[in-house]
């Protein structure tokens, strides 16, 4: 008798992410071909102003997560370890560095590949704004020095108690104002407030969209999955305040809203709820979707997709657009005290009736990985959730391993179970 | 001062510096002071001594790590893993204050476990400038000094007056005075000290009382000035890298075991330590402040620096006429990871040999790299 394999449910919507983001890399090689200066960013989207200023942006880490997602990634990596990086480092980092390497004719591909989709448009000016992650400092620079542009960085303060978040965002618009002043310096125009305040508008339907849609997964069985959002995060960070992106996301939270309506969920039999923190293997997102489906297991939520980006959408106000972008920078859960964060995670898997946390170490990033024991105790001794760490990286497919993923996840779902039991004795 | 002494003197800077949190604890007893730790690198330690406390810049020892890993991955750093191995074993805990300065997102992970972990330290992290080009720096630096300042204070039980803090500056840079000229001295007379002592008389300067480090210190250069140069016979060699914490021993006893002769470095534990004094005109606070943004090193950690790491090391190597450079790099530094590749290209270009060896809290083998560096010994005969 043949064995029906389970699979992911994917969401219909999610599928045209991609689509999205071939188009706009297209549109920035053509807007480069047509002289317009380009910005290259990492971090937090606070590249919207370039944007804004017409000037098209690339998002490192977007690029990257995308290549990686269809394993193309491998040749920025060995670039970068050509020029003398060594694994250790952030991947995502070294990722666009390798890049930054080929588009600059130091490194050259093998003629086999794609060389449209790995020559990138070489930029003017570069951005970090890696909020809470010190990498991004020394990333930027190596990006300035490479091609000698300038490069602005972004410094959002961290926020070691609740009042400190005030005077971090009146920090933080002040950096913009002088970003603001570079980009006319650059682009030789006065800023074009207007195009901003008019960006906003869709940023702010966008992610409102996309936060109310999230939280229909509080839903039993969840209509959509972490990998589902990990996708979608394109839409709020490398294409945000594109046009397009609102009709997304409310093409989107209809689904999720029809689903819920038909009962089905992102799973085909969920039994276990889960919750994700760090960042996801970029490389095997369809590969434990699905292992996860195999397993009855939904992840719901995780801090990467639902705690970083644009986590403030309520303090969007296009007549403040700088405050309105620096609240939605400074309140990150990466620049949080550990007492918020648990605080925040808590309330979390309450909401959305969390069984267990899956940890992935993403070895090359420390700061996503910054408290994870501590999260790990700090929610099992608060609500008795049991967690599991599993290996990976963001875009370095070398650190990960599916027998030891298969491994944990059964323990950890064993765990569960076994809990369950005893719940009922 | 006879030569028996050298040893007496440089015993009393290994004994700190071999079991420093150990030591540390015995003298805070014994001479019941205040005490506050700092992160190395980028905080003023003068603030603390102004404030009538010993402070101490936090050593990573050779503590094998333990509990440690219950709250942190083996993929960070391992002064950053030591120190919260340490500290949540409660070997910190005699402290009165812990200040971090913001270097890396590791250091400030560790800064957040210890704060946690450590409920009787008053912990805080002084959040900088990192990147000095930015309008305002000058006047952010200063507001952020006057806020840790003003906890200082509070610890302390005692305030801060320019008066106290000039003269925790002067002393500061005496002492720093005092570093470089052991510094060209060695430089002029290699070999004159191992260079593992050298690392133990800088790193005791962060952990002794300054007045008492410089008295000794001035009792070992009394005698060391007056000693003939040694006759050395092998390779001038740079020494670049480890930021935060100080190389092994068994390494740079390797570097000199295969005919190294180091004879400049811009270690933190070294030149960049003592190479820059704080300016004594004017407001302290702000003095600091210009030392902090305008006269660092080139450092990976900061951005908007007049001058690239990569370009300083060339010049240093060139005007030390050493022969070869090696760089020390400790795994998963971060900042250093980033420059790595920029200096090997810099090095290239200017036709310095260079090898790369990176290190480890848990010393590896040690026989894989003296295989190389004897390799490289023999490049540049």
């Amino acid at each position: 008798m043949e064995t029906q394999v389970k699979k992911a449910n994917k969401l219909d919507s999610t599928s045209l992410i991609g689509q999205m983001m071939t188009a706009s890399f297209a549109d920035i090689k053509r807007q480069a071909a047509e002289g317009k200066q380009v910005v290259w960013a990492n971090g937090l989207p606070v590249y919207v102003l370039a944007r804004a200023a017409d000037m098209p942006v690339l998002h490192c880490e977007g690029l990257v997560a995308g290549l990686a997602a269809k394993r193309l990634e491998k040749p920025f990596q060995d670039a970068a370890e050509a020029f003398g990086f060594l694994p250790d480092a952030c991947s995502y980092a070294r990722s666009f560095i390798g890049a930054a390497r080929i588009t600059m004719g130091d490194y050259h591909l093998d003629p086999s590949m794609n060389q449209d989709l790995l020559l990138m448009p070489k930029p003017a000016l570069y951005v970090n704004s890696a909020g809470g992650c010190g990498t991004g400092r020394p990333w930027g620079e190596a990006m300035a020095t490479l091609f000698n542009i300038p490069v602005y960085h972004f410094e959002p303060r961290f926020l070691w108690n609740e009042s400190d978040l005030k005077d971090s965002v009146a920090d933080f618009v002040r950096q913009e104002q002088e970003f603001i002043a570079l980009l006319e310096k650059i682009t030789g125009r006065p800023y074009d407030w207007n195009r901003l305040k008019e960006m906003l508008v869709e940023v702010k339907r966008t992610v409102t969209l996309r936060n109310e849609a999230m939280k229909l997964c509080q839903h039993i069985p969840s209509p959509a999955s972490f990998f589902d959002w990990a996708t979608n995060i394109a839409a709020v960070a490398h294409l945000i305040g594109l046009p397009g992106t609102g009709d997304l996301l409310q093409k989107t939270r209809e689904e999720v809203e029809q689903r819920i309506a038909q009962g089905i969920g992102a799973m085909p039999n969920e039994k276990y709820r889960l919750y994700w923190d760090g960042i996801l293997t970029w490389g095997k997102i369809g590969v434990l979707a699905n292992k996860f489906a195999a397993l009855d297991a939904c992840v719901v939520a995780g801090a990467y997709t639902h705690l970083v980006w644009w986590p403030r959408p309520e303090m969007i106000d296009p007549e403040k657009p700088l405050e309105s972008i620096a609240y939605n920078c400074c309140d990150i859960m990466l620049l949080r005290s550990y007492e918020h964060r648990i605080k925040v995670l808590a309330d979390f898997c309450r909401e959305y009736s969390i069984d267990g946390l899956v940890v992935s170490e993403t070895q090359t990033c420390r700061a996503f990985n910054s408290h994870a024991f501590m999260i790990m105790d700090g929610l099992a001794r608060r609500l008795g959730i049991p967690a599991v760490t599993i290996g990976g990286d963001s875009c370095d497919i070398r650190f990960y391993s599916d027998a030891q993923v298969d491994t944990r996840l059964q323990a950890l779902l064993e765990t569960i179970e076994a809990r369950r039991k005893v719940r009922q004795v | 001062m006879p030569k028996s002494n050298i040893k007496e003197v440089m015993n009393k800077f290994r004994e700190v510096v071999d079991k420093p949190y150990e030591k540390l604890r015995q003298w805070k007893k014994a001479n019941e002071k205040k005490m506050a730790g700092c992160s190395p690198m980028h905080f003023p330690e003068e603030l603390i001594h102004a404030a009538g406390m010993l402070p101490v810049v936090l050593q990573e020892t050779d503590e094998t790590i333990t509990t440690g890993f219950s709250y942190i991955y083996p993929f960070f750093c391992g002064i950053t893993r030591n120190l919260i191995d340490v500290g949540v074993k409660g070997q910190l805990s005699f402290l009165d204050g812990l200040v971090y300065a913001d270097i890396c997102v590791q250091n400030r992970t560790a800064a957040s476990i210890l704060r946690q972990n450590l409920p009787s330290v008053y912990v805080d992290v002084a959040q900088l400038p990192s990147s000095f080009t930015r309008k305002g720096v000058m006047e952010d630096t200063i507001k952020e000094l006057d806020r840790i300042k003003a906890n200082l204070e509070k610890l302390a039980g005692r305030n801060i007056d320019d008066t106290s803090l000039k003269q925790s500056i002067a002393a500061y840079n005496k002492n720093r005075s005092l570093l470089r000229r052991l510094h060209n001295l060695c430089q002029k007379n290699p070999r004159l000290l191992p260079y593992r002592d050298m690392q133990v008389i800088v790193q005791s300067s962060m952990l002794m009382p300054k007045e008492e480090h410089t008295q000794l210190l001035e009792k070992l250069l009394a005698e060391m000035e007056g000693m003939k140069p040694a006759s050395v016979k092998g390779s001038r060699l740079f020494l670049s890298g480890h930021l935060c914490q100080s190389p092994k021993a068994d390494i740079l006893d390797l570097i000199e075991g295969v005919g190294g002769i180091i004879v400049d470095d811009d270690l933190y534990t070294g030149y960049r330590y003592y190479a820059i004094d704080v300016e004594m005109n004017g407001s302290p606070i702000e003095a600091l402040a210009k030392r902090h943004l305008e006269k660092s090193l080139p450092v990976p950690t900061r951005t908007g620096l007049p001058m690239r790491w990569e370009k300083y090391l060339v010049d240093r190597v060139k005007a030390s006429k050493a022969q070869g450079i090696v760089v020390l790099m400790v795994k998963f530094c971060e900042p250093h990871l980033f420059y790595y590749p920029f200096i090997k290209e810099a090095l290239t270009k200017a036709s310095i040999p260079h090898i790369m060896v990176e290190t480890e809290h848990e010393v590896v083998s040690l026989e894989g790299v003296r295989t190389r560096l004897q390799a490289f010994m023999e490049m540049l005969k």
